[in-house]
Formats: structure tokens, C-alpha cells, sequence
């Protein structure tokens, strides 16, 4: 079943001033419960536009958000319980820590939803921190006293807390070392699965995405420019580097290998299946899985 | 969005008074503001209104603009001349009702300070309508030179002065962005009385303090990495040159502030005292 | 930890090059505070930087590149040890101008680090701190600016600038400073692809066009694959340097330090421990890609 969906999406900037500008237009997307969703597009594409239109912290110009079906700007004067049902992480999160303890701070989201029995408060808190890979040791700190991995995990927990139905993360590992970023996916992951959300993943690298999404959404001058699968997505490398969008490099390799007349397969994202397609080609093995579309 | 605010209202343009150096047109500004003080009769004060509206034309700068600025001190004017109508006693009785009594002298008072506050206000929007923030800030880092000598850090001042505009849109972003980020946990920012309100800015101020000093300190880095040492020794890319125009402009307000002091000793002060 | 050694036998061009920063054997330790004892960072790193060279400097956050990166214009001073910048020893205070115009630095945050209002201005600031003649100022800053295609843009205020213009800018003002070397702290890391492609350009340039050494503090892996040389930092030590082709096929060292593997290596690597003749240099798409093929017609 469907969580979110958007019908004929259209917003527009300084609407009736100079500067008026079209961040999105026409978008139509359908999102299941329990996906896991990488978007992608370069910046001014319309994607951070596009993810504070569904948690309702910018209201569409036309068009309609569903989520479970209902329009969330039916009753405007409710819109901040859209924002606990879609929980959004923004870029570098770590600068919205205020609170004198790691705990206070988690606890301001939920706190905010109306959770007001100290126990279950408690609980929630302790569960977004350890889903965040936050050790109890941390909880009485100070924020700005955590390392900048554990601040961004503290920020995310964050909004975990608030138990939204859709975690929106808008690239939550920028500006991290290799260790940060994958602690992140891999934290980012284990929530997921454990607790069935729907999330979408916001990111410019494509490694990252190749490596969590089932679907990938591309946004391009505020249009949808493909929704599919992430396999899918990754065979038109060309269309991708166009609109200003880089393949992950181990796709680089087959395309390059393709257009220097090899024939070889080119919707390769990960390292395994990778190793697997170039023993095939190696091997003498073409053309194996014979009629693959491209 | 917020960070579209443009500070000091500067418009770019090429009129003449565009063109003036920065440091005349502050000094020339401030020459018409003393000399409206000292306009005492109907002829000195037409001159002085008579040069302000031309300058307006010269300027280029859409009168309307001016009008925007008039407006917010529209109450004040109003305010000070009902004072000073119903206060300044004189001679000559113009309207009396019960306790209040108008002299002739008090109209005549009031109107000259309206006038003056008007002209103050659409001459100092001409200096920034007309003169970018960074040529305002040169000129008045030159002009302020000599309190060097009073031990005034003239050139701390003005650099401070650069990095706070420099810096005011991009702190204006980061609010909106922490405003933004709050309100996805939840914050409620618009209702409530004036307490919880005042509470709701916690959560943004903290932040913004913090990323402000963050950036105080990179910045700081990054200055000493670019070699800055203080004023001491500094030489500028934009040099400020008073060229001939500066000349002709200086020579015109010279005359106007000339003919305010001889048409004041044609016919007598209409001001009391 | 065992110290991986590689043989650096260094591209010819730089033997003999005359050494631009020297750094020998050096300890660093942050200052006691009230709640933390002295904490040291660096423990004895020696590193020499020849005219020329591009060098990046990889380790994840904490190993204390940053640091290092520091003790090359005399941010931070040894706390044992020598720097010398151009054979100027960095705590003697008479030369620290001299030393921070022959070393640049570029920092993460392209925000932090503009301070005009307008791009021409804050190119122009290093220069102006110098006490470069009015006259000539002019030139050096179009020439610093057309080195990073920022010329069109020197009335532009930098707030409206996106990341990859205003670290551009910042960049342009380090070189209107005509240093010798440029120092960049993690340049791309808050950028997007595009903005990340921009920076990469402009210090390719930097290097080959003007002959500025680079040192080049990343996380990127296909960034650190243009230099000449890459350095391993890890717990304040050297942990090994040599050329990227060569460090980079360490694939298991790389992962027991947490930091990326380019994914052109690991599959070239993958496939020559099949059997298959792969050379071991292989560092980019095109040239996994090509070593692919060429194994397949043998």
C-alpha cells in the first residue's frame, strides 16, 4: 500500500516577485510502506524542495500530498502532526542540538508530540539512541561535547524519536570520513529493518544509494527524470552524467568497457555482482544472460 | 526568503550622485543636514527644499523609494509638530478653543521642523540608495582617519563593520534553516502567549550562537592564514579618488549652504527664540 | 600497529627537487584544560614536501592530518620537533608572514572563509594585508581569479555564490597571495559532485599550469588518486606513503583503517588473484576498463 503519494506537485519560490522560480513541477510519485528510497539530483533539482513538501514544512503552490491516503493539508491548523508522521533529518543536523544533554535533546521531538509519562519517554528515548549507535555513557553529556560522527547520530536520533512512520534523511552523511558514513547507513539500515519504516534517503553519492535502495528517484530541473529500480536506474549512466549525476565508479567501468565496443552488461552496481560480470566476460562467457535490455 | 533582505537598501545605478566619491557624498550629505538647522525664513528654507527635490530627480532612485522611507517616521513628524503647535506660545492667536490656543509663531515652528526631519530622512536614504555598503564602509574608515590619533581603532571598526555584512545574510540563512529544522521535531513557533513564544527561540538561538562562534573562529583562522595583522601597513585594491565631479558637487552644496546664510539676512527669522 | 612498509620509489621528477616544507620528527600535544589532561595528537611524524609535488594526505577523522596540515603555515607549533617552511623554522615569530605567504591553506567551510562583501574585495585581502602597491593589486587579483574561472563573477557578492564558486574564491585568494605551496584542509567535503569536479579542476590547474605545490587533505579516493604521492596518517603517525597506485592496492590496509577503497582497485585486484593478467596500477574506470579488456584478447 501506498504511504505517500503526490498528485500534479507544483511549488514555486518568491511567488510574484522577481526572483519567482519553479522548484517543482508536475511531480507524481507513489511510495510504499516499508521502502527504501535513494534520491538523487543535483543541487537545485528540486529534491530538498520536494522532501519539505512531504513532511508539510513548505505548502504545495497546487497539487495534493497524500499520506495513507489523506491530504495533509486538508486541516492546515494540523499540519505540525504531519511533521511527527514524517520525520525529516536535515543536511548537517548536528547544528540544531540546543539542549544541555544528549537526552534532553532527543527527548524535544517527542516531547513536542505530546509524550508527557516520564517512563515512556524514557523508553523512547533509549530506544532512538541505541538505534542511533548512541552508548547510554553518552545520554548525560553535553551535545557539543560528542565527536562530529556522534552529533549527527545524537541529531538523527533525534527525529527517530518522535517514532515517524517515513524517515527522510537529506544527506546524512556529508562532510564525514569513510568510518562516519558507513556507521551511518549501516545504523540508518538496521532501523529499517528492524522497524519496517519507510525511509528515503536523500544523497549525491551513488555509492551510498547503490548500496541501501530498492528505488531510485531522480529529480532534474524539479521534474521527476526516472523512478525505478536501482538496478534499472544505473544502466543509463549516460542519461545520468547529462543531468549532472555521476554512476557509481564500478559502473564506470562497464560503460567504459561498452563504449569501447566490449559487450558486456552495464547495470552493474555492487562489488560482487561486479566480479561475477567481468569473470563472465573473462571467461568468454558473453552475452550469458543473453537479451538483456539496454 | 528571509535572506533576500537587502542591507542598507543599496541600488545600483549611474547617476551622478552615484558616481560621487563616497567619502564626498557623506561629507556633502551632512553639510545639507546641518545647514537645514539653519534655514530660519520661507526664502532659505525654498532653497534648501528646492535643491533636496532636485537632487531626488538627479539621484534616479524611484521617488516612491523615498516615500517608503518617509513612512516609517510619518508618526514622529505628526507627533513632534501637534507638540510643538499646541506648547510654543507667541503673539499672534491663530485658533483658540477652551484651554488650547495655536499662535502663528507655533505653526510656523512646527512646519520648519517637519520639514527638517523630512529632509533628513530622504537625504540619509539617498547615501545608501546611492553608495554600495562596501564604499560606504571605505569612506568612512578614511574619513574617521584622523581620530587614529585618539587612540579610536578606526580600522577595527571598519573591518568589523565588512564582516558583519559580509555575514548578516548567511546568518539569516542558517536561522531559517535551524527554524526549519526545529519546527520538523515538532517546535511550535506559532501559537501560545508571549512566554512560550520567547521560549519557542531557544531552541534557534542556542544553535545560531553556537554556529556563530564556530564561524567567528574559522574565520579568524582564515584571516591569520591570509596574513592579516591589523590596519597597519594595509594598502587597498579600490583606491578613492575625488575626481572632478567631486569638485563641481562640493562647489553647488558650498553654494546652496552660502545662499541659506544670505537669504536668512534678507527677512527676519519666522523661528521663536 | 605494524608499520606497512612500501618501498617509495618516488616518481624521478621529485628526487632531488628541492625540499618546500620539512617536517621532522614532530610531537604535538593540545594544551591541558581544566576537565582534560594534555592530550598528545601527533607522535613523531616526519614528512618531507618537495617544489612541485602533489601530495594528499589520508587518514580518518582523528588520526591527526589536520594537525599536521596546521604545522605547515604555523597554525599550530610543535610541541617537539621542527617544521620548516622553506627552510624557515616555524616558531620563530619574526618569519610568520614570510611563511604563511609561502604556504596557503584552504579550510573545509568555503563560508568561513570570505571576509569582503564583494568577490574582487576579499581576493584582493590577503594582498592588501601584504602591502602589495595599489597599482599592481589590480592585476593580481584578475590573474588569480581567471586562474579559477571566477573572473566573470568579481562583482558578485559571495553569498549568492554556490559552494563550489565561493571555495573557488577562497582558493583565488590564497593565490593572490603568489604562494609556493597550497595547503587544503578536506576542500570538497561539504561540496556537491559539480562543486566537488570545480575545486578538483582549479587545483589540477594550480599545480600544472602554476607549479604551486599541493597538499591535499581528502576522504575521496578518486581525489587522492591525482597526486604524485599519498600519505597514510593513523593514531599521529606516518603509517606508510608511496604512489596511489601503490598504497591503494593494499586493499586490506585500507579497510583496517577505515578508508575507501577505490572500486576500480579492488576489482582489478579481485581478478588478477584469478589468474588473469591485470597490471597492479590500476586506479580509474577507464583504466580497469582497459586492463579488462586487454587481459581478454591475451
Amino acid at each position: 500500500m501506498a504511504i505517500i503519494e503526490t498528485h500534479d506537485l507544483r511549488f514555486v519560490y518568491g511567488k510574484g516577485t522577481p526572483f519567482e522560480k519553479v522548484a517543482l513541477d508536475g511531480v507524481n510519485i507513489s511510495i510504499n510502506e516499508g521502502e527504501f528510497i535513494g534520491v538523487i539530483g543535483h543541487t537545485g533539482s528540486g529534491k530538498s524542495t520536494l522532501v519539505q513538501l512531504l513532511n508539510g514544512l513548505l505548502r504545495p503552490e497546487s497539487g495534493k500530498i497524500l499520506l495513507n491516503g489523506n491530504d495533509i493539508w486538508a486541516k492546515p491548523k494540523k499540519i505540525r502532526s504531519v511533521r511527527f508522521e514524517v520525520g525529516l533529518v536535515f543536511q548537517y543536523p548536528e547544528y540544531q542540538l540546543f539542549e544541555e544533554t544528549v537526552y534532553k535533546d532527543i527527548a524535544f521531538g517527542p516531547t513536542n508530540k505530546g509524550v508527557k509519562k516520564k517512563d515512556e519517554l524514557d523508553e523512547i528515548v533509549r530506544t532512538a539512541a541505541q538505534f542511533a549507535g548512541l552508548k547510554e555513557s553518552l545520554l548525560e553529556k553535553s551535545p557539543f561535547d560528542l565527536s562530529g560522527g556522534e552529533k549527527r547520530r545524537a541529531a538523527i536520533a533525534g527525529v527517530i524519536a518522535m517514532q515517524p512512520k517515513v524517515l527522510i534523511l537529506d544527506e546524512p552523511t556529508a562532510g564525514l570520513d569513510p568510518k562516519g558514513r558507513d556507521r551511518i547507513l549501516d545504523r540508518i539500515r538496521t532501523y529499517r529493518e528492524k522497524t519496517g519504516s519507510t525511509v528515503l534517503l536523500v544523497s549525491h553519492s551513488m555509492e551510498d544509494i547503490a548500496r541501501v535502495a530498492d528505488r531510485v528517484l531522480v529529480m532534474n530541473h524539479g521534474k521527476v527524470e526516472m523512478f525505478d529500480e536501482t538496478k534499472n536506474i544505473f544502466k543509463h549512466g549516460e542519461r545520468l552524467a547529462q543531468i549532472g549525476l555521476r554512476v557509481p565508479q564500478i559502473t564506470q567501468v562497464f560503460l567504459e568497457m561498452k563504449r569501447m565496443g566490449a559487450d558486456v552488461r552495464t547495470d552493474v552496481y555492487t562489488m560482487e555482482f561486479a566480479k561475477g560480470v567481468a569473470l563472465d566476460y573473462l571467461s568468454g562467457g558473453e552475452k550469458k544472460q543473453g537479451g538483456e535490455a539496454e | 526568503m528571509i535572506s533576500d533582505i537587502t542591507i542598507g537598501q543599496f541600488m545600483p545605478g549611474k547617476s551622478f550622485i552615484h558616481k560621487l566619491d563616497p567619502r564626498m557624498k557623506i561629507i556633502l550629505m551632512t553639510a545639507v543636514i546641518v545647514f537645514v538647522f539653519l534655514a530660519k525664513n520661507l526664502m532659505s528654507m525654498g532653497a534648501m527644499v528646492g535643491f533636496v527635490i532636485l537632487s531626488m530627480l538627479i539621484s534616479r532612485i524611484p521617488l516612491r523609494m523615498y516615500f517608503k522611507g518617509l513612512k516609517a517616521i510619518w508618526f514622529l513628524v505628526f507627533f513632534t509638530a501637534a507638540l510643538n503647535m499646541l506648547y510654543i506660545k507667541g503673539e499672534h492667536v491663530v485658533f483658540e478653543y477652551k484651554s488650547v490656543t495655536i499662535y502663528e509663531e507655533a505653526l510656523w515652528q512646527s512646519g520648519f521642523i517637519a520639514v527638517r526631519l523630512i529632509v533628513i530622512v530622504i537625504i540619509s536614504s539617498m547615501l545608501t540608495y546611492t553608495t554600495s555598503p562596501t564604499d560606504l564602509t571605505a569612506a568612512i574608515e578614511r574619513l574617521l582617519a584622523p581620530f587614529k590619533l585618539f587612540r579610536l581603532p578606526v580600522h577595527e571598526l571598519a573591518m568589523m563593520m565588512t564582516i558583519a555584512l559580509r555575514f548578516i545574510p548567511t546568518l539569516l540563512e542558517e536561522t531559517e534553516k535551524i527554524m526549519n529544522a526545529q519546527k520538523a521535531r515538532g517546535a511550535d513557533m506559532e501559537s501560545g502567549g508571549i512566554i512560550r513564544r520567547a521560549k519557542a527561540l531557544i531552541p534557534i538561538l542556542i544553535p545560531l550562537f553556537i554556529s556563530s562562534f564556530r564561524r567567528a573562529f574559522d574565520l579568524a583562522t582564515a584571516m591569520d592564514c591570509r596574513c592579516y595583522t591589523g590596519g597597519k601597513g594595509r594598502t587597498r585594491l579600490n583606491v578613492l579618488r575625488y575626481r572632478f565631479r567631486d569638485v563641481f558637487a562640493f562647489l553647488l552644496v558650498g553654494g546652496l549652504c552660502y545662499g541659506i546664510i544670505y537669504l536668512n539676512s534678507l527677512a527676519p527669522s519666522l523661528l521663536v527664540r | 600497529m605494524e608499520n606497512i612498509n612500501i618501498t617509495s620509489d618516488l616518481s624521478e621528477k621529485d628526487e632531488g627537487a628541492e625540499i618546500q616544507i620539512s617536517i621532522q620528527d614532530l610531537y604535538f600535544e593540545y594544551e591541558s584544560t581544566d576537565d582534560s589532561p594534555p592530550k598528545e595528537v601527533l607522535h613523531g611524524v616526519s614528512i618531507d614536501i618537495r617544489k612541485g609535488e602533489f601530495v594528499a594526505l589520508l587518514g580518518h577523522n582523528g588520526s591527526g592530518k589536520s594537525t599536521i596540515a596546521k604545522h605547515m603555515n604555523a597554525i599550530l607549533l610543535p610541541s617537539g620537533g621542527k617544521v620548516y617552511v622553506a627552510g624557515m623554522d616555524t616558531t620563530d615569530d619574526a618569519l610568520l608572514t614570510d611563511i604563511r605567504r609561502t604556504v596557503g591553506m584552504v579550510f573545509q567551510n568555503p563560508d568561513n572563509q570570505l571576509v569582503a562583501t564583494i568577490v574582487e574585495e576579499d581576493v584582493a585581502f590577503g594582498p592588501e594585508n601584504l602591502g602589495v602597491p595599489s597599482a599592481e593589486m589590480r592585476q593580481i587579483v584578475d590573474d588569480a581569479l581567471k586562474a579559477v574561472g571566477m573572473y566573470e563573477y568579481r562583482r558578485h557578492a559571495p553569498h549568492k555564490l554556490s559552494g563550489g564558486q565561493k571555495q573557488r574564491v577562497a582558493i583565488a585568494g590564497i593565490i593572490a597571495m603568489r604562494p609556493k605551496c597550497i595547503v587544503f584542509d578536506e576542500p570538497t567535503a561539504m561540496l556537491d559532485p559539480r562543486g566537488r569536479q570545480e575545486v578538483m579542476d582549479a587545483i589540477d590547474r594550480l599545480q600544472k599550469e602554476l607549479g604551486i605545490t599541493v597538499v591535499l587533505i581528502t576522504h575521496y579516493m578518486d581525489e587522492a588518486a591525482k597526486a604524485d604521492r599519498v600519505i597514510i596518517i593513523n593514531d599521529g603517525k606516518l603509517l606508510t606513503q608511496g604512489r596511489p597506485s601503490q598504497v591503494f592496492s593494499h586493499i586490506d590496509m585500507l579497510r583496517e583503517h577505515h578508508l575507501d577503497v577505490p572500486q576500480p582497485t579492488e576489482l582489478a585486484q579481485y581478478l588478477r588473484e584469478m589468474g588473469y593478467d591485470i597490471p597492479e596500477d590500476v586506479l580509474t574506470p577507464e583504466e580497469c576498463a582497459k586492463a579488462i579488456m586487454a587481459a581478454k584478447k591475451n
